[in-house]
């Protein structure tokens, strides 16, 4: 065998190494896959990290992933177990509040969208993008709730009966009609 | 047994708030007997927990791996010199469009310098020497910004 094969063969080794470390970097880790396809170039910042806001709207939020694009701004991405692949209401205000929190926080910019990464039973993982509430809107819902436990406002009941019938508390509410 | 804040100072968490997304006459009747939950949903629970303690260690391996920023690289992660470059960052290069434009060159060239500086003691060394420079100079400048 020639020098020169032996070098041709020894390229060719090699060529194939970095295809196979390429191909591999191509497909990333897992955290990489989890990723909605909007954050493929941001950088994962904070992990189940506690962040508050401070007065006068005293809240505090954990968060599960939060991701900082190129141009510096921070987005939230909330994981969560579910039958139905979909985000709800509580997602948003849960990841608004937690928006608040990282912005009194860190002092940075969060954009005001976030990302809700639905696994499935079938272990099937979809992020859907969310738009989140304002600063007034939290600090109304917060004005709110703290009225319905102090008695003084009436509380609403879910807007689905079949929320209900999985309801551990069904037998001490008052709504009409619950069967 | 009325439930209680989990935070201080009578503090709300932002799930106690998402429970307003659901139903508010739960959220009271939770406040007036206590937390209750079902079979179900302590089955799901559980499910949940194990899915965010794969994805916290997802990320975690992830963030292991890249190494790509200098002084991470040259410090560690929770070293002092770190930790006021990062609030420098966050207080400062963040606020304004320049200093975003500079973060995010910083972030695109960092991984291959990283990549050279654990290579070599000699390089990482005169590094390590030339960041303590910039971090001093950012310790200032937070100082003054903070004195004004």
């Amino acid at each position: 065998m020639t020098p020169s094969v032996v070098f041709w063969v020894a390229g060719l080794v090699l060529a194939l190494l970095l295809g196979a470390v390429w191909l591999f970097r191509r497909k990333g880790s897992a955290e990489r896959r989890s990723r909605p396809p909007e954050l493929a170039r941001a950088d994962l910042v904070y992990m189940e990290e506690t962040f508050r806001t401070g007065g006068p709207l005293w809240m505090v939020a954990k968060v599960d992933r939060v991701y900082r694009l190129p141009d510096g701004a921070l987005v939230l991405v909330e994981l969560k177990t579910r039958r139905r692949d979909r985000p709800y209401l509580t997602d948003i205000i849960q990841l608004s509040v937690q928006r608040l929190a990282v912005a009194a926080q860190t002092g940075a910019s969060v954009e005001p969208y976030a990302f809700v990464s639905v696994l499935d039973t079938a272990g099937r993982l979809r992020s859907h993008r969310v738009h989140l509430l304002d600063l007034n809107e939290i600090a109304d819902l917060r004005r709110r709730r703290k009225g319905i436990l102090d008695g003084q406002l009436r509380p609403a009941y879910a807007t689905s009966e079949a929320a209900c019938r999985q309801c551990a508390l069904r037998h001490k509410c008052d709504r009409p009609r619950l069967s | 047994m009325p439930r209680k804040g989990h935070g201080r100072r009578g503090e709300v968490t932002a799930k106690e708030m998402a429970e307003m997304g659901f139903c508010e006459k739960r959220i009271q009747l939770a406040h007036l007997y206590g937390e209750q939950v079902t079979h179900e949903q302590q089955k799901d629970r559980a499910r949940g927990q194990l899915a965010h303690q794969r994805y916290l260690e997802d990320g975690l391996s992830s963030r292991g791996d890249r190494r790509c920023f200098v002084a991470t690289c040259v410090f560690g992660q929770d070293a002092l010199e770190t930790q006021v470059l990062r609030q420098y960052r966050d207080a400062v290069l963040l606020r304004c469009r320049l200093g975003r434009w500079i973060v995010g060159l910083y972030y695109r060239t960092s991984p291959s310098l990283c990549a050279h500086l654990v290579r070599s003691a000699a390089a990482m060394d005169a590094t390590r020497r030339l960041l303590r420079v910039v971090v001093a100079g950012c310790l200032l400048h937070i100082a003054r910004r903070d004195e004004q």
